[in-house]
């Protein structure tokens, strides 16, 4: 019992840290259609700039929050105006630029900051571990998990009960309608941009202090991302975070049987079968196209 | 009543659903060989969805399509192709990058497993064949332009040429005139009436000029289900047709 | 005076560009460049490969190192069990096994004892592979984009897998400590121009055999596919069928590329089958235009002699890589074609 209380644990603190990744890429795909390959790099640069707020500034993680998402989300805003809107017609063609982007963002971190490994502590206060269920657990792998339930919350709020949610949704069924209307598609499509990218770099803060930070930390993360959005297809964010859920915990599972690695190269695996079977995710419906 | 066993294709209580909406509803339809059969009726109908059914595009839920004897229901496209059956699209499907006369070689080459083709190339055999089928439709001078420079009207004529190539039973229209000049829907017409002998045609339409110049049968269709069927002049006097799609004023000229 | 359009006659531009290059170690006889340029030609014949199935066929393979990958280990397999440190603990083990504690050969490595078997390996292992994910990805109608990112995975599955069996593969390290390759009576140092020939050489073989079948029907078929697949769906070709078939050929010219390059390197590493070999390939083959094969493989070949001049400082490095990814958001925004595109309109 023990076992499977301390794995379910250990998955959902996987599961939380791939639901900040994820949604902000489901966000950006649901809405925009747009593959954004550099999604991973974009959790980088939000460890970056943490390290570089906690080491040369001396602020605290929780004081740098805000500022992290609003620098990364000005990045992602300004990507997407010079670069991405020019392929809005040619969808295929944004894994190309993103990934080139991917390439640009990891070099100019690699020629400014360099490319050796940092390393940041986690906040003094979070530091220890508490007990729940019986396991010890480390108090901060808490804060995570509930930091990651929170933004869910507060993208499910800013996407269904406020204006621009409602903006969002509108060019998102039909980009072209909705400026009929006199909705200005291009600055939606600018601030999804921003808004996931700003989510990647909040995921890429708070686990920056669990491994170390690195230029190319962020390929890790980009497929698992991506196979949680489409196994759970992009229509609801619910989708995303069940997806989350299921990948987090599969993969929490098997590495408790093996390793991580194989745990990893399984549940990659796993998601293939399961797209040849059902291609449109796990939680759409099928409609009319 | 058409004889359903001599038909060349019979729907049977075909339904398609998309996850509730029934754009085809308990739909029975019947061709005879040698037809041409209009497929009319307001947007929505689920015109283009019956033509997607029976080339394979789209799956159908309930009912089945029996083709030449043959059912056919929910096979692959490429074996409804095989046994006879042609489709052209409502926005015309060619192949953009590569030229004309590339495009008329790949539906006139006739062996189409892939081991085959790997070892074989095109020669000047095919070459007169292409400029034969390429004078028939009007691209003659242009064999070797890129497809994608092709007009509308051209790129309409490509398709069909591409669809005939392949010399199907059943040929299946949708909405061929569409964004077509009055002389190109003439040339249309006469197109349609040489191919109508030696193939069974199914044409969607909006042009009623068109339909009544080429069909000798009209099938309407309405929220899924067939409304009624007939000659245009039994159509345009049907009640219930006159109601949901043509109005008062009957069949008048495009 | 007879103008003769080399471009429009490919296998004269084909044959004159491989006479080029058997004349190299005329001009340049260092060993180490000959090295260098053997391994830029076979990093050519990779981009050859995704040209085939992106440019081609329109299957933008994001895994396409593991091709690359997988007949360079091959290759190493059956090089490595012909060392004679192999004769270290019982039964000559190769070394990375002895230092894991194995005890008894695999019985995978078994048949790589014949070299024959090896170099059979390095193209059947790679088509095996791509036909297994054609059964997935194109049995499944899946789109471009879960295409892109499946092939990336299926890469990737493979490389963890290199990676944890460290006791079989090597792991992290590779398989080192190679010997050198044997054909009959003749040696292939891969510091010498012998093996700068043979790369040569299997490599005009490749490409003459691409081009043939890029004039073939299949090939006008794989690009009638790319451009409208459904249309030849309903001209009643099995289009899965040929999307694997492309598949498979890119990933027989990936695997002999992979093997040429162990034989050179004189190891072989998952590095070979990394995300960013195979983001690099997608990169040579969009500057150097992915619907022309040889496009594609000149791109190839002086991006990766550019970066080679560049290799003593660091900087220069990044710098230049960080200008690639420039270079290639350039070109996928403004130039599709790559340069061979601009070469084609100059012709017109």
């Amino acid at each position: 019992m023990d076992f499977f209380i301390s794995q379910f644990i250990s998955g959902l603190s996987i599961t939380s840290i791939l639901l900040m990744i994820a949604l902000g890429l489901a966000i950006i795909y649901g809405t925009t259609g747009v593959i954004n390959m550099a999604h991973g790099e974009f959790v980088m640069i939000g460890a970056y700039t943490s390290w570089f707020f906690q080491t040369q500034l001396g602020m605290g993680l929780i004081a740098s929050i805000i500022p992290i998402f609003i620098i990364t989300a000005a990045m992602g805003f300004l990507i997407e105006r010079l670069i991405i809107r020019h392929l809005y017609n040619r969808l295929l063609d944004t894994i190309l630029a993103t990934w080139g982007i991917g390439v640009i963002l990891q070099q100019l971190i690699r020629l400014t900051v360099g490319s050796e490994l940092k390393y940041l502590k986690i906040p003094t206060y979070m530091a220890e571990s508490m007990s729940l269920f019986g396991q010890q657990v480390s108090i901060y792998r808490v804060f995570i998990f509930l930091f990651a339930i929170a933004i869910f919350i507060l993208a499910w709020f800013l996407i269904f009960k406020t204006k621009f949610g409602m903006k969002l949704r509108a060019v998102t069924q039909n980009k072209d309608m909705a400026s009929c209307f006199g909705i200005n598609s291009g600055m939606v499509y600018s601030s999804t941009f921003a808004l996931g990218t700003g989510l990647a770099a909040l995921a890429g803060a708070f686990v920056a202090p669990l491994k170390s930070i690195s230029p190319d930390m962020g390929t890790n993360y980009i497929i698992d991302a991506f196979m949680v959005v489409v196994l759970g297809g992009v229509e609801s964010l619910i989708g995303t975070a069940a997806s989350s859920f299921i990948v987090g915990g599969t993969s929490s599972l098997i590495a408790s049987f093996s390793n991580d690695t194989l745990a990893k190269a399984l549940v990659l695996v796993l998601t293939i079968i399961i797209l040849r079977i059902k291609p449109e995710g796990l939680f759409t419906r099928k409609s009319r196209s | 009543m058409q004889n359903i066993k001599n038909n060349l294709i019979q729907l049977n209580s075909v339904e398609v659903n998309f996850d509730g909406f029934k754009a085809v509803n308990e739909f029975d339809f019947g061709v005879k060989a040698g037809e041409l059969r209009c497929l009319i009726g307001p947007n929505g109908a689920g015109k283009t969805t019956v033509l997607d059914i029976i080339c394979g595009k789209t799956k159908s839920s309930k009912g089945n399509i029996i083709f030449n004897g043959q059912d056919i229901t929910n096979k692959e496209e490429f074996i409804i192709s095989r046994k006879g059956i042609g489709r052209k699209f409502q926005i015309p499907s060619v192949f953009k990058e590569l030229s004309v006369k590339e495009n008329l070689y790949v539906a006139l080459n006739s062996s189409l497993g892939f081991f085959n083709n790997i070892i074989k190339f095109f020669n000047p055999d095919d070459q007169e064949k292409v400029n034969k089928i390429a004078e028939l439709v009007g691209l003659k001078d242009d064999l070797n332009k890129q497809a994608q420079f092709l007009s509308h009207g051209q790129t309409q004529w490509l398709e069909i040429a591409l669809v005939v190539l392949k010399d199907p039973s059943l040929i299946l229209m949708d909405e061929p005139t569409a964004g077509m000049t009055t002389y190109e829907t003439g040339k249309t017409v006469d197109l349609f009436n040489k191919l109508k002998e030696a193939h069974t045609l199914i044409v969607v339409e909006h042009d009623m000029g068109f339909v009544k110049e080429i069909s000798d049968i009209v099938s309407v269709m309405h929220e899924g289900k067939l409304l009624a069927e007939g000659t245009t002049k039994v159509i345009e006097n049907d009640e219930k047709v006159k109601e949901a799609y043509l109005g008062n004023k009957g069949i008048t000229n495009a | 005076m007879i103008k003769i359009d080399i471009f429009k006659n490919k296998f004269l531009l084909y044959g004159l560009f491989c006479f080029v290059l058997f004349l190299f170690p005329l001009i340049v006889d260092d060993p180490f460049y000959l090295n260098k340029m053997s391994t830029y030609i076979c990093f050519g014949l990779l981009a050859v490969s995704l040209s085939l199935s992106w440019g081609y066929t329109g299957i933008l393979n994001l895994g396409n190192a593991v091709f690359f990958g997988l007949g360079s280990y091959c290759m190493a397999m059956s090089l490595k069990l012909k060392t004679d440190s192999i004769h270290t603990g019982s039964g000559g083990l190769p070394d990375f096994m002895v230092w894991n504690n194995v005890t008894e050969l695999p019985w995978f490595w078994e048949p790589f004892y014949s070299l024959s078997f090896g170099i059979f390996a390095g193209i059947a292992v790679p088509v095996i592979l791509a036909i297994i994910l054609g059964y997935f990805i194109f049995g499944g109608r899946a789109a471009g984009v879960y295409v892109a990112i499946i092939t990336l995975a299926a890469m990737i599955v493979v490389y963890l897998i290199i990676l944890d069996q460290q006791a079989y593969t090597g792991g992290d390290n590779g398989i080192t400590d190679l010997s050198t390759l044997k054909l009959g009576n003749l040696e292939f140092d891969a510091y010498g121009s012998s093996a700068y020939y043979l790369i040569v050489s299997v490599m005009t073989f490749v490409l003459f055999l691409t081009l043939v079948i890029t004039k073939s029907r299949a090939g006008l078929i794989f690009q009638a596919i790319r451009d409208d697949e459904n249309r030849v769906r309903f001209l009643g070709y099995n289009v899965g069928v040929y999307k694997t078939a492309s598949l498979c050929i890119s990933a027989g010219i990936g695997g002999v590329a992979g093997m040429l390059y162990t034989i050179v390197m004189e190891f072989a590493s998952p590095t070979f089958m990394s995300i960013s070999l195979s983001l690099s390939v997608v990169i040579w083959c969009a500057v150097g235009g992915r619907q022309s094969i040889f496009g594609s493989f000149v791109g190839a070949l002086v991006i990766t002699s550019g970066q080679g001049f560049l290799s003593e400082s660091e900087t220069f490095l990044h710098t230049w890589t960080l200008i690639m990814g420039m270079v290639f958001i350039l070109s996928v925004l403004f130039l599709p074609k790559g340069l061979a595109g601009i070469v084609d309109q100059k012709r017109k």
